[in-house]
């Protein structure tokens, strides 16, 4: 059994947390409660030292970078980061219910630079590279042998086939009946199978997650593993 | 008109079932298995195998980019990966060069520092067979600006040391100059920011280990944007199996095999009851008489 205090904080809050199997109770409570609060502390700290302190601060006043490190060299000042820090305190104007109109300058800044920076790579990766994937060549060739690879090819074929039923599926203009009503069938079978194996993925790694709490009971805290 | 009455038996009682009894005979048969630890045999998937082979195709002495884009509440799925493909990494002399987008990133290097790299290679050095540059914020911003050039993110590594003395680099100096990039990803940003921000428009490889419930997700990507994808504990089991294939002189320790006895004890479960739980629905709607209704089994 282990003889160090945080191994026996960290087997007690997994417990109070399981607890919860149960039925409500206090401790699980309490350790939600606690759970939450120091997320919120940590994310605060963490968000103005690794982020606000470094890209805000030191760059405006760069004699600042020495407070964390006394022996770091003086990154040149980059006076023009005051936009940016000025847009962040705008935005708290929010909580002033005279002034919040005045945040929605920054926030339609943030939004309208995040979808003119995101808008080509996603069109280019998420939307034309996946097109162009699925209507790659119907007959697939095995690059050590030169003949062709079947197993590759049908899969080929049946990604092509799912995606067209499953875009068939999902089409409202026109009511399901005869010759696209078995396209469509065959589409939401395919999704339901698609739907299937993400709650497995999902359920491998919930499991995955209670056994390495369960190896940690057992292992680090009892010391039986 | 009276309703007959039905003596439920043994499928429609099942039905009823408290469900803490799953609850409990879950946690028993976890805790046994996990006594006992069995390591069931694994083979390598196909989209395990080209991470394997691209990673024993690289000469010893290259540079690989290694991204740690994951935090505690993931771990349990993605540092046994992490862990094995720097075993791999290391054994064949590349160099991993880890830098993360998340700020949690630092402290699960510090676990491969201390669990893997200190353990089963001790006379490694940092600096020269393997290098962190640490946590930088802004995500795909962040990519972005390691695409056009390393230094204009990182000054030097996380102990200070500046990026020209770093040999681990070897000679980096963007994106494009490393021959592969591995994501580890817990979420976002992650594998899908190297992706669309990295390797997309380097045309660098990518490859990369999520957890579980994001694989589907990842699966679209693969093999053309992402060459290679370990999902889940499965994933980090199937490359301890080929690692320690290839390597069996060195005995690397196989977290994820070990806990794949209890993953599949838990499917096994969760299977029956699955079957148990459709068997009995069936059965109570066999045995209701009258108009049915949702709340007696009926179809709706």
């Amino acid at each position: 059994m282990s003889t160090h205090i945080e191994v026996w904080i960290g087997a007690a809050l997994t417990l109070m947390v399981l607890s919860f199997l149960w039925r409500d109770n206090p401790f699980y409570k309490f350790a939600e409660h606690l759970f939450v609060g120091v997320s919120a502390g940590y994310w605060m700290v963490m968000g103005f030292w690794s982020t606000l302190w470094p890209n805000g601060i030191v760059k405006l006043v760069p004699a600042a970078a020495r407070v964390t490190d006394p022996g770091a060299e003086l990154p040149p000042q980059e006076p023009l980061v005051i936009i940016p820090l000025m847009l962040g305190c705008i935005m708290l104007l929010r909580l002033w219910p005279r002034l919040s109109w005045l945040a929605r300058w920054p926030t339609a800044f943030a939004v309208g630079t995040t979808l003119g920076y995101n808008l080509v790579r996603v069109v280019r990766s998420d939307f034309l590279a996946q097109i162009h994937a699925t209507v790659a060549p119907g007959v697939l060739l095995a690059s050590s042998t030169g003949g062709i690879d079947w197993v590759a090819s049908v899969n080929q074929w049946l990604i092509l086939l799912g995606t067209a039923c499953g875009l068939i599926y999902f089409t409202y203009t026109r009511r399901g009946r005869g010759l696209r009503n078995g396209p469509a069938r065959a589409g939401l079978l395919i999704l339901m199978v698609a739907f299937g194996a993400s709650f497995a993925y999902a359920v491998m790694g919930r499991v995955a997650v209670l056994v390495s709490r369960l190896h940690f009971l057992l292992g680090e805290w009892l010391g039986l593993v | 008109m009276t309703t007959p009455k039905i003596q439920p038996d043994f499928l429609i009682r099942l039905g009823n079932l408290d469900r803490r009894w799953l609850y409990l005979l879950l946690l028993v048969s976890l805790s046994l298995t996990l006594l006992y630890s069995p390591l069931f045999p694994d083979t390598p998937s196909a989209f395990t195998r080209p991470i394997f082979q691209r990673i024993e195709e690289l000469s010893p002495g290259q540079s690989i980019l290694v991204s740690l884009d994951y935090s505690p509440a993931s771990a349990p799925e993605i540092e046994p990966m992490a862990f094995a493909v720097t075993r791999h990494l290391l054994v064949r002399g590349i160099r991993p060069v880890y830098v993360t987008l998340w700020p949690e990133g630092n402290n699960m290097l510090q676990e491969i520092r201390s669990q893997v790299i200190e353990v089963d290679f001790p006379a490694l050095e940092e600096g020269r067979d393997w290098a962190a540059l640490g946590f930088k914020s802004g995500g795909p911003l962040l990519i972005n600006a390691l695409r056009q050039d390393l230094s204009a993110m990182y000054t030097g590594d996380l102990r200070g040391v500046p990026l020209d003395s770093l040999t681990a680099l070897g000679g980096a100096k963007k994106l494009a100059d490393f021959p592969l990039i591995i994501a580890f990803s817990g979420g976002t940003p992650g594998l899908k920011e190297w992706i669309l921000y990295g390797g997309d428009p380097t045309g660098t490889p990518v490859a990369g280990g999520c957890t579980g419930i994001g694989t589907p997700e990842f699966l679209a990507y693969f093999p053309v944007q992402l060459m290679g994808l370990l999902g889940g504990l499965k994933g980090a089991s199937e490359y301890e199996s080929a690692l320690a294939a290839r390597y069996p002189q060195r005995d690397f320790p196989r977290r994820a095999g070990r806990r794949m006895g209890p993953q599949t004890v838990a499917h096994v479960i969760v299977l029956l009851f699955l079957v148990l739980g459709n068997l009995s629905y069936l059965r109570r709607r066999s045995t209701t008489s009258g108009p049915s209704t949702p709340a007696s089994g009926g179809t709706r």
